[in-house]
């Protein structure tokens, strides 16, 4: 079962809810991945101690000016218009190129070998209380988020794993659709305000381009008003969990503890929310 | 075949015409007015890069290139597209911004020798990061 925790915006609780579940499940068939690969914080609840290391980038190409003919066959596929041909100049723009390989495939002379740019680096290792932990660093100043989420995803684990909770990025662009996609549930955190409704809504856009079920948790329950609870009625997303303003859980959130030392109740509160999700997931409907 | 003495200039358009206005952005110009000054004979380019989600300029100077233009007259000509046409050999103007111009009239500005040379980018990329960031995965 692989859950994704999402958030329209940052500080609403997102990383809380994901680090709680996995606490509250803490079985070595579990696994945490940090998707948040410009702003990774889990590490901060979880204390892994990382023994795996991976950088990861995309695959641009280089052209052997001795291969070239220079027909410019590669800059005419490439719809990134990475690379343009000029008499027998070759150039690559290495800053706009997705790494998507056509115009590898594409040269007629084979005279374009692909390396790796790097953007960022993969850490995992077993958190404090055991389960798989692994996250992605986006390299300071790379604007392109989505190739390290993606090899994540991808990066072999070490054991088994039978739950996997993703924490997403926050916001609802390219790289919270890329942590979502291949999942099998979306848990939605949002605040009960208007601001955290307006995020709540663009999430929930994409989760339903995706096609993806969902359900929402409502953080710092009774500071706001009651719109989010309308709009989840009216949009029949189910809210499964609340969690009450409580200044000790912000003070100790603050100090790197996660929800489930701070008020212990919530170890089974967790551990209902996943079974609930499964069970959501397994009935295959919202 | 070219001659060799052949010079043509390119003007970025926003119209389909050179009596139409000047466009200042050389990427994104919907179209490029192509003089020969040589023969007078002019011919509108369609740019196929007015719609690229990257690399824009790119795309663009590729495309006056391609049609052997050795000047081109914008308003403003980023890393890349300075790159690309620079390494054609490509000599840049930037038209003023001050005042609305027709095609026509950055033209005549340009045999009148009132035009700004460009031998460096006029400003950082712009397109490359949204660019990159939509991406959505290899598709
Ligand atoms: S397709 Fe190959 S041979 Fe043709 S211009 Fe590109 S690199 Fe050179
Ligand atoms: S790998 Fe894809 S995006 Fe990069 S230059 Fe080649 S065709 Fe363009």
């Amino acid at each position: 079962m692989r859950v994704v925790v999402a958030s329209g915006k940052g500080g609403t609780g997102k990383t809380t809810v994901a680090t709680s579940l996995v606490l509250a499940l803490s079985e070595p068939t579990v696994s945490f991945m940090d998707c948040d690969v410009e702003a990774p914080n889990g590490h901060i609840f979880l204390d892994p101690a990382f023994d795996r290391r991976k950088e990861v980038g995309i695959l641009i190409p280089e052209v052997d000016m001795s291969l070239c003919t220079h027909c410019g066959i590669c800059a005419e596929v490439c719809q990134y218009n990475a690379i343009a041909v000029i008499g027998t100049k070759t150039l690559v723009f290495p800053e706009l190129c997705h790494g998507c390989g056509s115009c590898t495939t594409a040269c007629p002379e084979q005279a374009i070998s692909e390396r790796l740019d790097v953007m960022g680096v993969l850490e995992g290792g077993d958190s404090r209380t055991g389960v798989m932990f692994s996250r992605g660093l986006l390299d300071v100043g790379e604007p392109m988020a989505v190739p390290v989420i993606r090899e994540l995803k991808k990066w072999p684990p070490p054991r088994v794993v039978v739950t996997e909770v993703r924490d997403a990025p926050p916001g609802a662009s390219c790289p919270v659709v890329e942590s979502m996609r291949g999942a099998d549930f979306v848990l939605l955190v949002t605040e009960p305000t208007p601001f955290g409704l307006h995020d709540l809504k663009q999430v929930a856009q994409v989760v339903q381009e995706l096609g993806l079920p969902a359900g929402v948790v409502v953080n710092r329950d009774g500071i706001g008003d009651d719109e989010v609870d309308a709009y989840c009625r009216e949009r029949g997303l189910p809210i499964l969990m609340r969690i009450p303003y409580d200044r000790k859980i912000g003070e100790g959130i603050a100090r790197g503890l996660p929800l489930v030392d701070i008020v212990p109740a919530y170890w089974r509160r967790f551990r209902d929310l996943s079974k609930e999700i499964a069970s959501r997931v397994a009935g295959g409907g919202p | 075949m070219l001659e060799e003495r052949k010079m043509k200039v390119a003007v970025s358009l926003s119209g389909r015409s050179m009596d139409g206005p000047f466009d200042a952005r050389f990427g994104r110009a919907a179209f490029f007015g192509l003089t020969d000054m040589d023969t007078g004979e002019q011919e509108v380019l369609e740019n196929p890069a007015v719609g690229a989600s990257s690399g824009a300029g790119v795309q663009a100077a590729q495309s006056v290139v391609d049609r052997g233009v050795q000047v081109v007259v914008s308003g403003a000509f980023g890393p890349k597209a300075h790159a690309v046409l620079a390494s054609a050999g490509v000599v840049m103007y930037v038209a003023p911004s001050d005042r609305p111009l027709t095609g026509t009239e950055v033209l005549k500005l340009y045999r009148e020798q009132g035009l700004e040379r460009v031998t460096a980018p006029t400003h950082a990329g712009h397109h490359d990061h949204p660019a990159r960031a939509a991406e959505r995965g290899r598709r």
